[in-house]
């Protein structure tokens, strides 16, 4: 009796703490609505700030026709183990850079709209450090830079068929950190590793017009301007040409820019289908090769009378992403032909594969692997070697890790990026955090390690290392 | 006629203490909350030292059949200016939802695995799962109590999760809701969060009949942990227009990806 007097006592209490347990959390209401007064207090004092919006709206559906925005940035970094090429040591602070992005957009019509966008810098290095005298390619690449990214004007022909005509970057496949299919757009790979993708790919001249079908898109692309991809000079910072080429000459050997003409265009068409769950997508294309080769390698040619130039390839690929639970598992396939590399008198065929998934079971974060091989068909023995570096597969991995924390005020990620089988020949690791210090207006400081491998542009970089950040305001 | 008044009176009556905490739930899942709408969306963020940021939305919802299409876009800062965000909202939770996301600096439209709707919406105290309609057969309801809100009668009704799965997808191992009895609103949620011993507070702060239809125009969601207030999000909507000629073909990765 006593027992049950006891277990029925125990209940009873459990139920009344429960109950007060709740009854306190629902006082939290209370709470909030004595806090609401004073956000509707700040929403009174946010009533200037509404007006001033709704007066810029006014002047904006005035002046609805153009948008301007863009952002201003102030760039560093520093070296903080040695790393000399050509003789400048470029430990230390090697990138004091303020940078302008301006993007103008106008609506034209109902159906039409227009933009023009520029990237400006001006790196103050290298008058800080005049003394090093860095050569006019350095200067070039590195000091200023004036230059046109976006200048198009798209629009909607009728309820099927849009066109786009003009600079544009156009991306294709389904990965983030690595390319396969990703064909149309040469990269800027000045500063290897130390951005990401989405900011080095370069806009090219060409009309796109796209035609909607169910859910399917299909994609025309006539590119008119063969833009090739920006690399580090050689003998600067990222290109210690001299221990990558020993015996190389200086100047190093000349790169071909390819001529524009209606002879010399380049074509691509994909097909696109979205559907519920999964997306895929099919590609061809004949473009410019994202890497250079020597030219005409026959027999026992002076290095010096070599020239570089950009092969123009056949891509067949293909990219599938299934979205299922908390994963995106992705995939991408291209078959090239034509690659051109310097120690072979033919050019080769190549197959590429990559695997990869984002898993977004972590509340605010994401977790990125992908995993590409690239198989050169008919490989030959020397191009293991000096002065191509390759092997029949060639393995890179890629394993990314972002999230964001106190509500995308702070996001931090990091990036691996290796090559080989077992990583062996090389590769980089970024670390970084951007924290939003207000609307606008964000700080974004990490560090790079170049690692060391077989390959000897990893084993040339590995003292590269670097701290970094920036400032940027956006408007 | 007295006699009529009256009967209706009483089987109104009775058939209101007679419901159930499902019944309920189920009609606040079916009531009309419009369909073909075009939206102004103002999110305001503030942190527990009282910093405020702002985002300017515009956003477009369309109803099909049971499932809900939505298109928001990005207007202001400027340093997420035309973001899109795409989601089919599938009223069956055996299915996920199907999301894409448009960033500006990619130019491309990327596919979200939407299993987890436990994240942050854009950085704000809703999450995905706030941001749509949950499957009423998820969930079981218990009415608490009958209680006053704002001078309306309301029903207090703890809600539970019936699986592992659905705690996972949303976030929340439990809810305390406040529906008006006149017409079926939530005006408050208690949310009780899985992970960090944090809660969170729901209120409705402004609500209009438009068109005929109960609509939202301010709602707030505070973030707390004990009696500590870790964030605040504030969603006001505005030039809200019901009806709109929004087709089906609008609401596709197209849209996002050419813009407004």
């Amino acid at each position: 009796m006593l027992h049950k007097v006891s277990i029925g006592l125990l209940f009873f209490l459990t139920c009344s703490n429960a109950q007060n347990i709740v009854e306190d959390d629902l006082g939290g209401f209370a709470a909030e609505i004595v806090k609401e007064k004073n956000v509707e207090i700040s929403d009174d004092l946010a009533g200037f700030g509404e007006e001033v919006m709704l007066d810029s709206s006014t002047k904006n559906e005035d002046e609805s026709i153009f948008s301007l925005g863009g952002n201003l940035a102030f760039k560093t970094s520093a070296g903080y183990k040695k790393h000399k090429v050509d003789g400048i040591e470029y430990s230390g602070i090697n990138q004091a850079q303020t940078s302008l992005f301006i993007q103008l957009d106008s609506k034209l019509s109902e159906k039409w709209k227009m933009r023009i966008s520029t990237n400006m810098f001006y790196d103050a290095i290298y008058d800080l450090y005049s003394h090093n005298n860095y050569s006019n390619d350095i200067k070039d690449d590195y000091k200023t830079q004036i230059r046109i990214d976006d200048a198009y004007i798209q629009g909607k022909i009728n309820s099927r068929i849009d066109l786009k005509v003009g600079r544009q970057i156009v991306v294709w496949g389904k990965s983030d950190s690595l390319r396969v299919t990703d064909v149309i757009n040469p990269l800027d790979n000045r500063l290897p590793g130390m951005t990401d993708i989405e900011d080095l790919r370069l806009s090219v001249g060409m009309a796109k017009l796209d035609y909607y079908f169910g859910k399917w898109n299909f994609s025309f692309i006539a590119i008119g301007e063969n833009r090739i991809m920006i690399e580090a000079p050689p003998r600067s910072e990222f290109f210690p040409v001299d221990e990558i080429f020993p015996s190389a000459p200086n100047p190093f050997l000349e790169l071909k820019i390819p001529s524009n003409s209606l002879n010399n265009m380049q074509y691509a068409m994909a097909a696109n289908g979205v559907f519920s769950g999964w997306d895929l997508s099919f590609y061809a294309a004949h473009v410019l090769d994202q890497k250079w080769n020597f030219d005409n390698v026959q027999g026992s040619v002076p290095l010096s009378d070599i020239t570089r130039v950009v092969n123009k390839i056949d891509m067949l690929g293909t990219a599938i992403n299934i979205a299922t639970g908390s994963w995106l598992l992705k995939s991408e396939i291209a078959y090239l032909s034509g690659v051109g590399y310097n120690s072979t008198a033919d050019e080769k065929n190549r197959l590429d594969v990559l695997f990869g998934f984002d898993y977004m079971g972590i509340k605010d974060a994401v977790v990125s692997l992908e995993i590409v091989n690239r198989h050169i068909f008919n490989h030959e023995a020397q191009m293991r070697y000096q002065s191509d570096y390759v092997d029949k597969n060639e393995m890179q991995t890629a394993l990314r890790f972002t999230k964001s924390y106190s509500n995308d005020t702070l996001n931090t990620s990091a990036l691996l990026s290796m090559f080989g089988s077992s990583w062996e020949n090389g590769g980089f690791a970024r670390i970084w955090v951007e924290y939003e210090i207000m609307d606008g207006v964000s700080a974004n400081v990490g560090i790079v390690d170049y690692i060391g491998g077989d390959r000897p542009f990893m084993e040339a970089n590995k003292e590269n290392d670097r701290v970094f950040a920036d400032i940027t305001y956006s408007f | 006629m007295i006699l009529k008044t009256v009967l209706i009176t009483a089987l109104t009556l009775s058939s209101l203490m007679a419901i159930t905490g499902e019944e309920i739930a189920q009609k606040v899942h079916d009531r009309d909350d419009g369909d073909n709408i075009v939206s102004n969306m103002k999110m305001t963020l503030i942190d527990k030292s009282d910093n405020m940021r702002v985002r300017q939305l515009k956003v477009f919802t369309k109803d099909k059949g049971v499932d809900t299409q939505k298109l928001m876009f990005f207007l202001a800062p400027a340093d997420v200016k035309n973001t899109g965000f795409l989601t089919y909202d599938y009223d069956d939770s055996s299915k996920d939802d199907d999301q894409w996301l448009y960033l500006p600096e990619l130019q491309k439209v990327k596919r979200i695995a939407s299993s987890d709707k436990s994240s942050s919406f854009m950085g704000s105290d809703f999450t995905y799962s706030d941001m749509t309609k949950r499957n009423v057969k998820d969930y079981t309801y218990e009415i608490m109590k009958e209680t006053m809100v704002d001078g309306y009668k309301t029903w207090q009704i703890l809600v539970t999760p019936k699986s592992e799965k659905t705690i996972d997808e949303t976030g929340y191992t439990k809810s305390i809701i406040f529906v008006r009895q006149d017409n079926f609103v939530i005006v408050q949620a208690l949310n009780y969060i899985k992970a960090g011993n944090r809660l969170k507070y729901m209120m409705l702060t402004g609500l209009e009949k438009i068109d005929g239809i109960w609509t939202t125009t301010k709602i707030q969601m505070v973030t707390k942990k004990g009696k500590q207030t870790l964030h605040k999000t504030i969603l006001e909507f505005s030039d809200i227009k019901y009806n709109q000629d929004l087709k089906e073909s609008f609401f596709v990765t197209r849209t996002i990806e050419k813009g407004l």
